[in-house]
């Protein structure tokens, strides 16, 4: 326990020293502002124009998964604040031999990587994602009270810490591969499943987003729950799942720590 | 001087055979993209036969080529500058006795070639047998689509070159890399076929270059277009490689003349 | 005390093998061949609390892996360490509290911050009480001269300076072993001659253990006591330096200082164990293999043609000695 606090506490400390070099790089936070916004308008435009052809996806109509985008959105706006260092681990950290002193630390290098996150578009995410959710919710004449809000911020916060655990135990992959570019981008091509209702897809993808990387949980489950839709129970488990998970994805971390090959002589 | 490019070619062409679960993994995602749009389709689709002037079938198809290609048009030489940049290996390539454009030229085509053979084939043969598509071609189709391919890989060229070189003015290479892969997504025509976007939005994007780089080639390759539709085509890919080369040629020698230099 | 016990380690790579070109790609992923690379074979050493030990070898030796796995980043292929009590590889975050590093011109400090604010995060980080922590830096600060670079962003700093900083940091929370790798590459002597010093005065003062690799023969001179010699995974000679340099030098220089200008040198009836450097009208300096013929041997075989006026022995040079055995002209153990 003592051992959780301590990096706990170290993270936020180092996670302070991150945002305060962003002061240095005014540029890059435009850019990725510009980036993002060009991001969730292709997501947008690509429901339009689902939707000039259609007014239900397998019962869904354009409000409900508009919806599920919402959801999806405000999840990654925390895995941008959080887990956006992971995709460096192996492209950089790794191929430049700096990991190895990341390693040398006495915090968990986990903590070590998130703490470099010097994400700016995290906060565009969840603002968007608020706004999507908020306004489906609204059209689809769903009451909105303290529960309802207290329900989305955790579930998603939750979401998040699902899709952090995911992108973590891929990022293993960067001490045996050491250009684990598509890798990560595998992690980015996935969220597009939990775009849409779960039901679209056959079973052996369902079982898949269920049970291995279990996207599902992220905007599907806590979609249904909001909408009074089947399986929308299934949404409370996600708490579980997210610990389960990261159980996973430490031990993985440690196990392919002890392999790692450290570059070099 | 001809040895100089063929050999720079040959070098980058071996280079990305080193990656092999790279280059596998490239293969599973795009075809983890291409399933997630059919799936979706098919349930939009219904039992309806055509939308927008396009059956199931024919969607199905335009996919499975519009990603095999996306696959050249997302990972191209922008992150190989922009980290020469960033690691100063950038000051050794400006010594090369090769002019810069026509170096990075010579190390996509290398890329590109085994991009090709190892990612785009075997996805589109993989994607044909998972969907069951119909492989009857049109030579001339595809004597077309190959010319239409290869210029937009000189468009594409200059565009990654853009972006590549933009890494002077900013650090955030995978901000870029995100912008520009979103560009071309949703302006090329990937994520759907122009006749499913807005009437405004379609006249706006046919002006530009990204629709040639996948939209244009595929729908030639599937024959729908006519003989002076692929004229068409031709002569916007002319003109825009004309004004994309002379901006990256501007870029370029603004960002020459303004090095940080990183390290000490 | 012994603090680091290493006994019997090997580490062995498999490497993937395979042809040029196409068919060799092709032929490589049907029937991957691999082959074993063995980094470090059978090493064993212990070093006592306080020593500051120079660990050498030629590039590719397997100096770094044996650091590597001394501090816990690789897991031996067989074999046991144990620094201080502690398994690295099997408790490696519990091992970091004690240890501290440096490897080459990697940096831990935070980029594009003060330096100041890299030390406080690395207070922090190993859980030092503010007493300690302000004790250890205004200690570190005098003797490394930090005083100005203090608020100056890392970024911003020279090499020489940065290094200074890297090193600060790495003794800040006075761990009780410290991994220097190639800490003075690259520095101007009057850096290097600063941080050699303080390294000293920190082995004195904390009684810090030390383990050093280095290309810098000078290093090793002015700082170890003992010498740990590496070469294709193995261990090739532990122990003193001047014990070395007695046992292995067989290129020492002696210079005669003749009265005669003329040269008999032809007439002198060499042997393969000496060699004539240079020839003046005053001396002539010889190279000799100091295991094979003594002084006195080459002094008779002058005297019969010359009157000796003076003799001047030049000692082996420690650098000249690990050119030789780099190059395999002298054979050890």
């Amino acid at each position: 326990m003592k051992n959780i606090l301590y990096n706990m506490k170290m993270y936020f400390m180092m996670f302070k020293a991150s945002i305060k070099s962003l002061a240095e790089y005014r540029v890059d936070f435009i850019i990725g502002i510009i980036s993002q916004i060009f991001y969730e308008l292709i997501e947008f435009i690509f429901i339009l124009i689902l939707f000039k052809n259609t007014n239900t996806i397998n019962g869904w109509n354009f409000y409900e998964v508009l919806l599920l985008y919402g959801l999806l959105n405000i999840a990654l706006g925390y895995v941008d604040l959080f887990f956006d260092e992971m995709y460096e681990v192996g492209p950089y950290y790794i191929k430049d031999g700096t990991f190895d002193l990341i390693a040398l630390r006495p915090v968990h290098p986990i903590i070590s990587i998130m703490s470099k996150s010097q994400s700016v578009t995290s906060f565009g995410y969840i603002i968007i994602g608020m706004i999507m959710t908020i306004f489906s919710l609204i059209k689809l004449n769903i009451m909105i009270n303290l529960q309802t809000l207290l329900f989305i911020a955790f579930i998603t916060f939750i979401g998040g810490i699902i899709i952090g655990a995911i992108i973590t135990i891929l990022c293993v992959t960067s001490f045996w591969v050491m250009d684990s570019n598509e890798i990560m981008w595998s992690a980015f091509t996935m969220y597009k499943f939990s775009e849409y209702p779960l039901s679209v897809y056959n079973n052996f993808i369902k079982f898949i987003l269920i049970f291995i990387f279990p996207f599902a949980f992220v905007s599907f489950f806590p979609a249904s729950y909001l909408l009074n839709k089947d399986y929308g129970m299934i949404a409370f488990i996600a708490p579980m799942i997210a610990i389960l998970f990261w159980f996973i994805a430490v031990k993985l971390w440690n196990w392919g720590l002890k392999h790692y090959k450290s570059s070099g002589t | 001087m001809l040895n100089n490019y063929f050999g720079i070619i040959k070098s980058s062409f071996k280079k990305g055979f080193v990656y092999k679960i790279d280059n596998l993994l490239s293969i599973v995602n795009r075809i983890i993209e291409v399933s997630v749009l059919i799936f979706i389709w098919k349930a939009i689709y219904g039992g309806t036969v055509s939308i927008n002037g396009m059956n199931l079938e024919t969607l199905i198809v335009y996919y499975a080529v519009a990603y095999s290609l996306n696959h050249i048009m997302t990972w191209g030489i922008n992150e190989y500058i922009a980290s020469s940049i960033k690691n100063g290996r950038i000051n050794m390539e400006l010594l090369y006795p090769i002019d810069y454009m026509k170096y990075f030229f010579c190390y996509k085509l290398g890329m590109v070639l085994r991009q090709v053979m190892i990612i785009s084939m075997p996805t589109f043969i993989i994607l044909s047998v998972l969907f069951h598509i119909n492989l009857s071609f049109h030579f001339i189709n595809i004597l077309f689509f190959v010319l239409i391919t290869f210029l937009s890989i000189i468009i594409i060229f200059f565009i990654e070159l853009i972006f590549g070189l933009m890494t002077f003015y900013t650090t955030s290479d995978w901000g870029l890399q995100v912008l520009k892969k979103s560009l071309i997504t949703i302006l090329s025509g990937a994520i759907a076929p122009l006749e499913f976007f807005p009437t405004i939005i379609a006249k706006i994007m046919n002006i530009l270059p990204f629709t040639d780089l996948i939209y244009s080639p595929t729908t030639t390759l599937l024959g729908m277009n006519s003989i002076t539709g692929i004229s068409i085509i031709l002569i916007r890919q002319f003109i825009w490689i004309l004004v994309l080369y002379s901006i990256s040629k501007v870029i370029y020698n603004t960002a020459i003349k303004n090095i940080t230099i990183y390290g000490g | 005390m012994n603090i680091i016990k290493v006994k019997n380690i090997s580490k062995e790579y498999k490497i993937s093998k395979h042809e040029n070109g196409f068919i060799g790609y092709i032929k490589h992923i049907l029937n991957p061949k691999t082959e074993t690379f063995k980094a470090v074979q059978n090493i064993s050493f212990e070093i006592k609390e306080g020593e500051i030990v120079g660990y050498l070898g030629e590039n590719g030796a397997g100096k770094s892996t044996t650091i590597k796995m001394l501090t816990g980043l690789l897991t031996p292929t067989s074999g046991e360490i144990e620094v201080n009590g502690i398994v690295p590889y099997k408790n490696r975050i519990e091992n970091n509290f004690q240890i501290g590093a440096v490897f080459g011109q990697k940096t831990q400090l935070w980029w594009d911050l003060p330096v100041i604010e890299s030390f406080k995060l690395i207070g922090s980080l190993y859980k030092m009480s503010k007493k300690e922590y302000e004790s250890n830096l205004n200690w570190i600060i005098e003797k490394l001269e930090l005083q100005e670079l203090l608020n100056k962003q890392v970024k911003n700093l020279s090499l020489g300076q940065k290094m200074k900083c890297e090193i600060a940091a790495t003794f800040l929370h006075k761990p009780k072993i410290v991994y220097l790798d190639e800490p003075t590459i690259g520095l101007d002597v009057l850096v290097k001659e600063n941080i050699r010093k303080f390294i000293k005065e920190v082995n004195k003062e904390f009684h810090t253990t030390i383990l050093l690799t280095t290309h810098d023969i000078k290093d090793v001179e002015e700082l170890c006591d003992r010498i740990i010699l590496i070469d294709k995974g193995c261990i090739i000679y532990d122990g003193s330096i001047n014990t070395f340099k007695i046992k292995y030098s067989n290129n020492d220089f002696v210079t005669i200082f003749k009265k005669e200008s003329e040269s008999y040198i032809a007439k002198i009836k060499m042997n393969n164990e000496m060699q004539i450097v240079e020839e003046t009208k005053n001396y002539i300096k010889i190279k000799y293999n100091s295991q094979k013929i003594s002084i006195v041997e080459i002094i008779d075989l002058f005297k019969k043609y010359y009157t000796i006026e003076n003799v001047e022995t030049n000692e082996a040079k420690f650098e000249e000695i690990l050119k030789d055995i780099y190059r395999g002209h002298t054979n050890v153990e």
